[in-house]
């Protein structure tokens, strides 16, 4: 139940802080999770607030309990946008979040526990359309392991890029000047 | 603009950088105990049980009478020769010898290893016997139709008691109400005519109604192989036996006492007990700590 009330207030801050932003660009997304120590597969739902080449993304993941580690988080990250190739932002994370691990009794850990507090650092890159797709590797400090994350987000308020030609096209061949006959 | 292009990149390899020392990745949570591939063995209680559990009595009848035989936990049992018969059919001449077994106690049961299930039920219980008859070392059999009275002791006997048959199986005694036969409460305990010789129990269903779960027995530090498991429904006078570590179902909520033994190569007693109540998760993690055979003795005769 604890553990319930404590996704509920992340779910609640994150539904939040995205009504706040309600008339600037922000982004939901959600994402697959595979982290490749545990061999768990997980889901992630999150918002994404951008302010200048920095982004607010607070987000939940959950391992469900066909995994050998059932757990979930509730955290936020801060993404740095590095640099652009082409049409992708490469960018950096660092991520701070709660974790409850729910078969931690199951584990041979000594002084496993079902609540803990995890860091994450990582590297991502995703593209600058409204929908855009976003892969993720993420290292977990605590735990030492690494998860991809590959997923999806709609930005809202988002203006679509300019179009290269504004105005009415031309249609067919270019009249010649007669003058110039 | 150059300086901007040149610190991304340095952020760049920064991260690959630091991702590559952090990136001494761990497989710890999943990893099993290296405690776990040394897990503590034990010995069936095969050999123990065999010593504590209760004696075959034998009785020799040369003579016809109309006073029972008494059992030393009390089973009241009056032989009829004429009811005999061998296995092919020809009757019996004086002498001829019974032999009796009493499990009264939930202790002298498990000693036994004779729970009270009845193809997969609780049973609550008034008792069991084994009542057998023999002659020149061959077993005898009741004549179709005949029965003999038995009584078992009981101070606060329950009405609607049947009877049930121990029926053998490679691994256990499942109990039948075949022929279907009633106890009637006495002043002494229950009162019956039992048309089989072998396994006889009194007892009804626990009449449970509640959800049932299955509890599976696991352990980091103990091989549980070879234990004894037992689950002692305390309300419903119900034994049952685990057998390959599953137990069979068990109402939620009902209030349970469940031991563990087993016996090391030393000969050592181990055990582990929890007087609990059966709820909704289906695993029990034990750990087995050592026991005297007194206190283990206390206990069992505690259930």
């Amino acid at each position: 139940m604890y553990k319930i009330k404590n996704l509920s207030i992340v779910t609640l801050i994150l539904i939040l802080s995205v009504n706040l932003y309600s008339q600037k660009k922000w982004g939901l997304g959600i994402s697959a999770i595979y982290n490749l120590q545990t061999e768990s597969f997980g889901a992630g739902l999150r918002a994404e607030i951008p302010m200048n080449r920095f982004s607010l993304v607070p987000q939940i993941a959950y391992y469900p309990a066909f995994n050998k580690i059932h757990e979930y988080y509730a955290g936020i990250s801060l993404h740095f946008n590095m640099f652009n190739i082409k049409n992708f932002t490469v960018y950096a994370i660092g991520h701070a979040s709660y974790n409850g691990w729910l078969n931690y009794s199951s584990s041979a850990i000594e002084g496993a526990s079902s609540a803990n507090i995890d860091g994450e650092g990582g590297i991502g890159i995703t593209t600058r359309a409204c929908f855009r797709p976003f892969l993720e590797y993420r290292y977990n400090v605590k735990w030492r392991e690494t998860n991809l994350r590959l997923g999806l987000m709609y930005f809202f308020n988002c203006k679509k890029g300019k179009k290269k030609s504004a105005g009415r096209k031309r249609k067919g061949r270019a009249i010649r000047c007669p003058a110039y006959n | 603009m150059k300086t901007l292009k040149q610190i991304n990149i340095l952020i760049v390899l920064a991260l690959v950088f630091s991702l590559l020392i952090f990136n001494s990745c761990s497989k710890e949570r999943i990893e099993p105990n290296e405690e776990e591939e040394e897990l503590n063995e034990y010995n069936t209680m095969n050999d123990y049980f065999d010593a504590k559990k209760q004696e075959e009595q034998e009785f020799v009848i040369d003579t016809s009478g109309t006073d029972p035989i008494i059992g030393n936990q009390g089973t009241k049992v009056w032989p009829a020769k004429e009811k005999l018969m061998f296995a092919n059919g020809d009757s019996v001449q004086w002498p001829y010898t019974v032999n009796l077994i009493e499990l009264y106690t939930p202790k002298d049961m498990i000693y036994y290893q004779m729970p009270t299930i009845a193809s997969g039920e609780l049973l609550t219980t008034g008792g069991e016997i084994r009542l057998r008859a023999f002659k020149d070392g061959q077993e005898l059999v009741l004549r179709p139709g005949k029965t003999w009275t038995v009584e078992m002791p009981n101070t606060v006997p329950i009405s609607n008691m049947e009877i049930y048959y121990g029926v053998e199986n490679t691994t256990y005694v499942d109990w039948e109400a075949n022929p279907v036969g009633l106890f009637t409460t006495t002043a002494y305990g229950y009162l019956g005519n039992i048309a089989q010789l072998g396994w006889a129990a009194c007892g009804k269903d626990a009449g449970n109604t509640a959800t049932t779960t299955n509890y599976t027995f696991v352990s980091t530090t103990d091989n549980l192989q070879n234990l004894s498991i037992f689950i002692y429904f305390s309300n419903l006078e119900s034994l049952m036996q685990v057998y390959d570590l599953t137990s069979g179902d068990i109402p939620i909520g009902e209030d349970i006492k469940i031991i563990l033994m087993g016996v090391d190569s030393s000969d050592n007693l181990f055990y582990y007990f929890s007087n609990t109540q059966v709820n909704s998760s289906n695993q029990v993690n034990v750990a087995l700590t050592a026991i005297s055979d007194t206190d283990l003795t206390v206990i069992l005769d505690g259930l």
